[in-house]
């Protein structure tokens, strides 16, 4: 995680109806409409980045980076979806039998 | 002669978070490219995880070296085409080819499927728990508590095996 990502316009039709659910949370949340739609699509892609991430699609570096977030911050998250991530019990024997050549 | 071990961000965070990653550094050489330690170290403290703190006082400690990374040809055909991995990743391979290290520590999927087509050795945490038991650098209680720490950072299976392992070589010297 860095400096802020930089941002770009795209003309996108949104239904009404997460119109009406970015102004509700616009209003509970005392941000503006924008704000709160970008709040919703960052919600969405946490969760779709998460997905990537549990199937070793992309890497936990790979994700913090799209979430603009630290690796920390990506393993709390991950704790909280109950998201086991990390080497496979095949990773973990091959990875024994390295540790065993090397640790000695 | 000593075991150099390239750690990436994911690898370096757990095996801190685990308390043992100071018998890694007394068992092997461990280098720490810069933008793992960016990751892993300044951002975290940035972000006030305890963990980082307690990273960087580890690693400062352990004589862990601090690498700053190069460019190199066969990390980047390694590299070619991937757009699955970050720049922690990419940095770690770079260094365990600059550096001529023996293996990377990471529990990272993407990478470790890369590192392994690769034909790169890999060190998972919990394998590092293990065999740093194996090797006399933790006690048997120090790895159990380690794995303890970590088990919901780590997929189910691989905690169960490394604790079966871990108790298995308890009862072996009971008997």
């Amino acid at each position: 995680m860095s400096e802020a990502k930089a941002t770009r316009p795209y003309p996108l039709r949104i239904p009404q109806n997460l119109i009406e659910l970015a102004d509700a949370k616009s209003r509970a949340e005392r941000v503006d409409r924008s704000t709160a739609l970008r709040q919703l699509l960052y919600a969405g892609a946490e969760e779709y980045v998460l997905e990537l991430l549990s199937e070793g699609r992309i890497s936990t570096g790979r994700a913090a980076d799209i979430l603009d977030v630290s690796v920390h911050r990506l393993h709390e998250l991950a704790r909280k979806h109950d998201l086991k991530l990390g080497a496979t019990p095949e990773d973990y024997h091959l990875s024994r039998e390295t540790s065993r050549k090397l640790l000695r | 002669m000593v075991a150099k071990v390239v750690a990436d961000t994911d690898g370096l965070i757990k095996l801190g978070k685990s308390g043992v990653l100071g018998g890694l550094l007394s068992a092997a050489e461990v280098l720490v490219p810069e933008t793992v330690y960016a990751e892993a170290v300044i951002a975290g403290k940035r972000e006030m995880y305890e963990d980082a703190f307690e990273l960087e006082k580890v690693l400062g400690e352990g004589g862990a070296e601090v690498v700053g990374e190069k460019e190199d040809e066969r990390a980047e055909k390694i590299l070619e085409g991937t757009a699955s991995l970050g720049a922690g990743e990419r940095g770690a391979l770079g260094v365990l080819f600059a550096r001529e290290a023996d293996a990377v520590l990471t529990d990272d999927g993407a990478f470790l499927n890369v590192l392994e087509r690769a034909g790169i050795r890999t060190l998972v945490p919990a394998a590092a728990i293990v065999s740093l038991l194996e090797y006399g650098g933790v006690s048997r209680t120090e790895a159990i508590e380690a794995l303890g720490k970590i088990e919901g950072l780590l997929r189910q299976e691989v905690y169960e095996a490394a604790i079966e392992e871990v108790l298995k070589s308890k009862k072996e010297e009971t008997e």
